[in-house]
């Protein structure tokens, strides 16, 4: 069954293309300070505004900082944010989710009513409260997309739960005296897995978006450090000197959401062939 | 009709409720003393207690609240910390240049949208199909502060046909419009790709051109009002989420919108009229969302009977 | 005089498809007098839908296309005339209506102005002059308070009272043809009869000729004058209603007959063809019944009869009577083969 999932995901062109940026900005996150030219902090004024060479391969920015090392860096702190935030969202997202969907009624109600109202506040409006709550930096950027991204997972859990909840296998399981918890470890979230893998691929896009706009706006992480966010903000000064220290964060981040979003349409085709048109 | 449109509003009051609660506490949920966080570290212990005093701090929570709830119907959203003058009056002040540019996007994005989707659809798996496309994928997944730069760069700093920043003349608002408007453009126009393709499929396509109809009525009357439903929710759902897009676009071209002014607020610990913002922009998504609801149902009969 | 009001010469509609070219329509003749009702009887994948089609020009094109043959519509033909030509002619003098009548209704239009668009594209007709008619059209159909209905949404009537209006739209510009593709399938029994006796009534009043095309012979028995049997894309049958009934010629429409409930025998099932219609792209060499025939023969396999005349109004496509006459004419002797 797996090997379908993989040879449907393999037939998508697009899907797998997207999948090989994504390993690529990886592999530049874990291995980035083996492969970047320069430190990403070293200020060196004498060699400021520089243009594409072969010292600089996509120039310098004001201080003389060079602007590929500090992608190559920044990779490291967006894409960390974006798995980190989407892992905690996901455990709370999903405990939230069975908990409403397993016990149902008031509790249901109640925690359902809550992410209503989360839900409320559109895009990184959320995000901008939570920050105004906690004040900026790195962790509270890192809480603020987290808690973005809970209700979405809360819902699809939810619905996936309430369905299985009353089919045949898991009322054997408690007819054989199996205690809620394993009954929901074991069994319901395991069989809820392939919408959540989807929602989590299409989320990692997302979480980017969300904290790097937080960082542009100066409320998530703040500079020196090279957030892709917070480069294109220090960009926005520089547009006219050196468009690069702008455009080079700005590809990065709308390639790396790009291709979370076709390997999530991939993943969906692939798991659910079903669901396809 | 009618019973609709009151479910839906009785629907929706449980949920503003709940933003007042949550915009009301996000000031006890500040970490430490939120008077203390406001007046900064340096502070003396009797400016403390001034800005405490002045936020309410003292008084019993739920006498907070209700106050907090009861000034806010009144349209009284207390003062800025900064500038002294009512929360309400700045945020009017600052609204309808927000109201413009999310209304403008609006607009953009639903004919752009619209007509990119319809040529795509017409011209389904040909050029221009792929085309318009590869487009809307591209225009959904640019971050609008990244869009918004690079159509400065390009058209402000190179070809010098658009100013860059502020917003005093109607030519400041194109680039904003733009940049807010095109993630949505793609999303809807996808949407309505996909919506007139399936629509195209249906019997009574076929029995619209059975009847000798032009093909120009087919598309833009019968086809078209079936394909619009969906994209019709898309686009005010869209819009509410455009108001709260215009904080980033607005910072990008220093629009001195309510955005702008939520995230200076934040920045400085202006906690009064970062709850005032908040409320406004969420209110409006909200209420926005339940007349898309309502409009949906004057669209669509069999939403309505069933 | 019994000038032909439509006459189908060789009428060819094919599909080319990623799998290969499905013959839907194979090259078929007919002709329909005026005032005429025509029954083209089969199973489903027979072809009988796209040949309606094919007459209505909508055939979705790709992957469809008429490759050859002619249609001729009192003095044009069909497949030579202009796209604005034929959309005068849609709707105007050659109606149609359909199976389903909740889906061949726009969902989102009430039914007057489904209608009254008719009149205002075909006849020029003002808005009031149109909803006059379409409350006319709509009496005529046997809706009760037409005023009121004009103003409904297609859900929020029944099945039977759709196709009405479904009529009505076809009726409207009180077209020379109206083509019925299986109008009361998709209806309940008692509400069939009425749809079928509806359309007998206006068809003797607006003197239209029909082609009412269904998989059920007992649907035609009563209205049609001539029947059409068709199989994988071919005429198998020819013939006026009444012989088609007492003496079936072709085993297929043996088959058809037999599948038919009849109240003064008792059935314990209704005895059925075995097997389905070949998907048209592996319809075997030979005649396309043959693999379901049971009085398949050795040449049946390897090669397909041609549709001969037996009688005057009777034509079959079968091995069985070219046998018996060329038999008849060349050999006297061999009467077993």
């Amino acid at each position: 069954m797996d090997q379908q999932v993989i040879k449907r995901f393999l037939k998508r062109k697009v899907s797998v293309f997207g999948g090989l940026i994504i390993i690529m900005f990886i592999l530049t996150a874990i291995f980035g300070p083996l492969v970047a030219p320069y430190d990403p902090l070293q200020q060196n004024l004498a060699n400021s505004y520089k243009g594409i060479s072969s010292d600089h391969l996509l120039g310098t920015d004001n201080l003389g900082r060079d602007t590929l090392s500090r992608l190559i860096y920044g990779a490291r702190i967006s894409l960390g944010i974006s798995l980190a935030s989407i892992g905690l969202a996901l455990i709370i997202g999903v405990s939230l989710g069975v908990t409403a969907g397993y016990y149902g009624g008031r509790v249901d109600n109640l925690i359902m009513r809550f992410v209503d109202i989360l839900l409320a506040f559109p895009g990184i409006l959320l995000a901008i409260a939570i920050v105004a709550i906690l004040g900026n930096g790195l962790v509270n950027t890192m809480i603020a997309v987290a808690i973005f991204s809970v209700p979405d997972f809360a819902r699809i859990v939810r619905s996936s739960v309430i369905s299985l909840k009353e089919t045949e296998f898991i009322e054997a399981c408690r007819a054989a005296g199996a205690s809620d918890i394993r009954i929901i470890t074991k069994h319901i979230i395991p069989n809820s897995l392939s919408p959540l893998i989807v929602q989590a691929t299409l989320m990692l896009g997302t979480a980017i978006l969300i904290a790097s706009g937080l960082s542009f706006l100066g409320l998530g992480v703040q500079p020196p450090n090279p957030e892709w966010g917070a480069m294109l903000s220090q960009g926005r000064e520089l547009l006219r000197s050196s468009p690069l220290v702008a455009i080079a964060p700005g590809a990065a981040i709308t390639f790396v959401v790009l291709s979370f979003s076709l390997v999530g349409d991939g993943l969906r085709d692939a798991l659910d062939p079903k669901l396809k048109n | 009709m009618l019973r609709f449109i009151i479910n839906r509003i009785f629907q929706v009051i449980p949920v503003l409720l709940g933003i007042t609660i949550l915009v009301f506490s996000m000031l006890h949920l500040i970490p430490g003393d939120p008077a203390r966080t406001m007046v900064g570290i340096e502070a003396s212990a009797e400016q403390i207690e001034q800005a405490r005093e002045e936020l309410g701090l003292n008084r019993p929570l739920h006498e907070q609240f209700f106050s907090f709830v009861g000034n806010a119907i009144k349209g009284d959203l207390g003062e800025s910390i900064r500038t002294s003058l009512p929360v309400t009056e700045e945020i009017l002040n600052r609204l309808p240049i927000t109201i413009n540019i999310a209304i403008g996007a609006t607009i953009f994005a639903t004919f752009f949208g619209m007509l990119f989707g319809i040529i795509a659809a017409i011209n389904h798996n040909k050029f221009g199909d792929g085309l318009t496309m590869v487009i809307s994928l591209l225009s959904v997944s640019t971050p609008s502060y990244f869009l918004g730069l690079l159509l400065m760069l390009v058209f402000s700093l190179h070809l010098g046909w658009l100013p860059t920043i502020g917003i005093s003349t109607p030519i400041h608002y194109i680039l904003p419009i733009v940049t807010l408007g095109a993630q949505a453009m793609g999303l809807i126009a996808r949407m309505t790709r996909s919506g007139m393709l399936d629509v195209l499929r249906q019997d009574y396509i076929r029995t619209a051109r059975a009847k000798g109809l032009p093909e120009r009525v087919v598309i833009y009357i019968h086809a078209f009002k079936n394909a619009l439903i969906p994209v019709v929710t898309v686009v005010g759902l869209r819009f509410g989420g455009l108001l709260a897009g215009t904080v980033l676009v607005e910072s990008v071209f220093a629009v001195p919108g309510i955005g702008r002014f939520m995230v200076e607020a934040v920045l400085i610990r202006d906690y009064p009229v970062v709850q005032g913002t908040v409320l406004v922009v969420a209110v409006s998504f909200v209420l926005i969302n339940l007349l898309v609801d309502i409009i949906y149902g004057l669209l669509d009969p069999r939403v309505r009977y069933t | 005089m019994t000038k032909e009001l439509l006459e189908i010469k060789n009428l060819k509609t094919y599909f080319f498809t990623d799998e290969g070219t499905v013959r839907a329509v194979d090259g078929v003749d007919l002709e329909l007098n005026k005032g005429e009702t025509l029954g083209i009887v089969g199973e489903s994948g027979s072809g009988k839908s796209m040949m309606s089609l094919s007459i209505m020009g909508l055939i979705p094109n790709p992957p469809g296309k008429i490759v050859d043959g002619q249609i001729n519509f009192k003095d044009k033909n069909l497949c030579k005339i202009s796209k604005s030509e034929y959309r005068r002619i849609r709707g105007n003098e050659i109606s149609m209506i359909f199976q389903e009548p909740m889906t061949s209704l726009n969902p989102v239009f009430t039914i007057g102005k489904q209608i009254m668009e008719v009149y205002k594209h075909h006849q020029g007709l003002s808005k009031a002059e149109a909803k006059e008619k379409t409350i006319e059209m709509l009496k005529l159909v046997g809706i009760s308070m037409p005023e009121r209905r004009i103003h409904e949404y297609p859900n929020q009537l029944s099945g039977g009272m759709r196709q009405r209006v479904m009529i009505a739209m076809a009726l409207a510009c009180n077209p020379e043809l109206l083509i019925a593709d299986e109008p009361t399938t998709a209806l309940d029994v008692t509400i069939q009869a009425q749809i079928l006796k509806l359309m007998d009534d206006l068809k003797h009043k607006l003197n239209t000729s029909i082609i009412l095309i269904t998989h059920n012979l007992g649907v035609v028995a009563q209205t049609a004058d001539k029947i059409i049997v068709m199989y994988a894309g071919k005429v198998m049958e020819y013939s006026d209603t009444k012989s088609i009934f007492k003496n079936p010629k072709h085993p297929y429409t043996e088959g058809l007959l037999d599948s038919i409930p009849k109240i003064d025998k008792p059935v314990d099932r209704l005895s059925a063809i075995p097997g389905t219609v070949p998907s048209s792209n592996d319809f075997p060499t030979g005649c396309s019944f043959y693999p379901r025939c049971k009085y398949a023969m050795e040449i049946c396999k390897e090669k397909g009869p041609d549709l001969i005349k037996l009688e005057d109004d009777v034509q079959v496509r079968c091995w069985k009577y070219i046998e018996e006459k060329t038999f008849v004419s060349k050999d006297h002797h061999s009467e077993k083969v």
